[in-house]
């Protein structure tokens, strides 16, 4: 009888662990081309710089962004939650994830990726005729 | 470029805020999302006993820029969020954050005391805290044996 219980309550186990993952707010965002990269912006109100994580795994890059808690008091007129920001992106070969910086100004975070030296573009030069 | 192309969820947003509008405020308290998506900046009010609390998300306004004002029961946020020049041969592929002058204009619960306004921005949040009018305070009454 024992045994045949384990696994019900393993997948239950499993069903309260995920109800438990917290949940993330995905920023606003911009994403914007120049010359010699990528520039990411993201709306990241009640975050401070230093409960910013950004991570690159492989060609994953992940940006996390703790908020502050909430105001205390109950809320009788709510537009939106509070939570923490969470957004990924995946990487192609033409971005070179060694150089990646990042700002944080007033709540808005912005990453600025490079370009890979492959996708650079370049000026040919034209030998002259001889 | 790949990202020129159409890109389905764009859309996403148009029917989530067609469906808003054909299910209405059915099975939703009312109050909770009566403005439309993507209303800048988002607002909450709290009520703390005697204070009231206003939280607004203005990521990138500075202070000086934002305008508030209180009258009765009413508080009016204003400001301006910068839009960026963009150089020559910059391009978006993806802009989500909002630019432009805003207004808004919140009712209170109840009347405040404006000379106990005090407003405070920190990464991107403003918090504005209030004391409610005398006349709007809960009194506690003597009860006579």
């Amino acid at each position: 009888m024992a045994a045949e219980q384990r696994p019900v309550q393993a997948e239950q186990a499993e069903v309260v662990r995920r109800e438990e993952q917290e949940r993330y707010f995905q920023p606003a965002t911009d994403i914007l081309e120049t010359a010699d990269g990528v520039t990411l912006k993201f709306d990241m109100p009640g975050v401070a710089r230093e409960n910013v994580d950004i991570t690159v795994d492989k060609d994953t890059l992940t940006i996390i962004g703790r908020a502050e808690p909430e105001v205390a008091g109950n809320a009788v007129y709510r537009e939106t939650y509070v939570g923490d920001y969470r957004q990924q992106f995946t990487l192609s070969t033409d971005m070179d994830p060694d150089n990646i910086t990042a700002t944080m100004t007033d709540g808005i975070l912005t990453v600025a990726i490079g370009k890979a030296e492959q996708a650079k573009p370049r000026k040919v030069q034209i030998a002259a005729a001889t | 470029m790949v990202l020129d192309r159409w890109f389905p969820f764009f859309d996403m947003g148009k029917t989530l805020e067609e469906m808003d509008r054909m299910f209405g405020p059915m099975g939703q308290p009312v109050g909770l999302r009566s403005v439309p998506r993507g209303t800048f900046p988002a607002v909450n009010v709290y009520e703390q006993g005697d204070g009231i609390v206003l939280m607004a998300e203005v990521p990138g306004v500075k202070p000086e820029q934002l305008d508030l004002t209180v009258l009765g029961d009413s508080v009016t946020l204003k400001g301006q969020r910068q839009e960026e020049h963009l150089p020559n041969g910059d391009r978006f592929y993806r802009r989500e954050r909002p630019v432009g002058t805003f207004t808004r204009t919140v009712t209170l619960p109840e009347a405040i005391n404006p000379d106990s306004v005090q407003a405070q921005y920190k990464n991107g949040v403003l918090t504005v805290h209030m004391e409610k009018a005398e006349q709007a305070k809960a009194k506690k009454i003597a009860i006579k044996s």
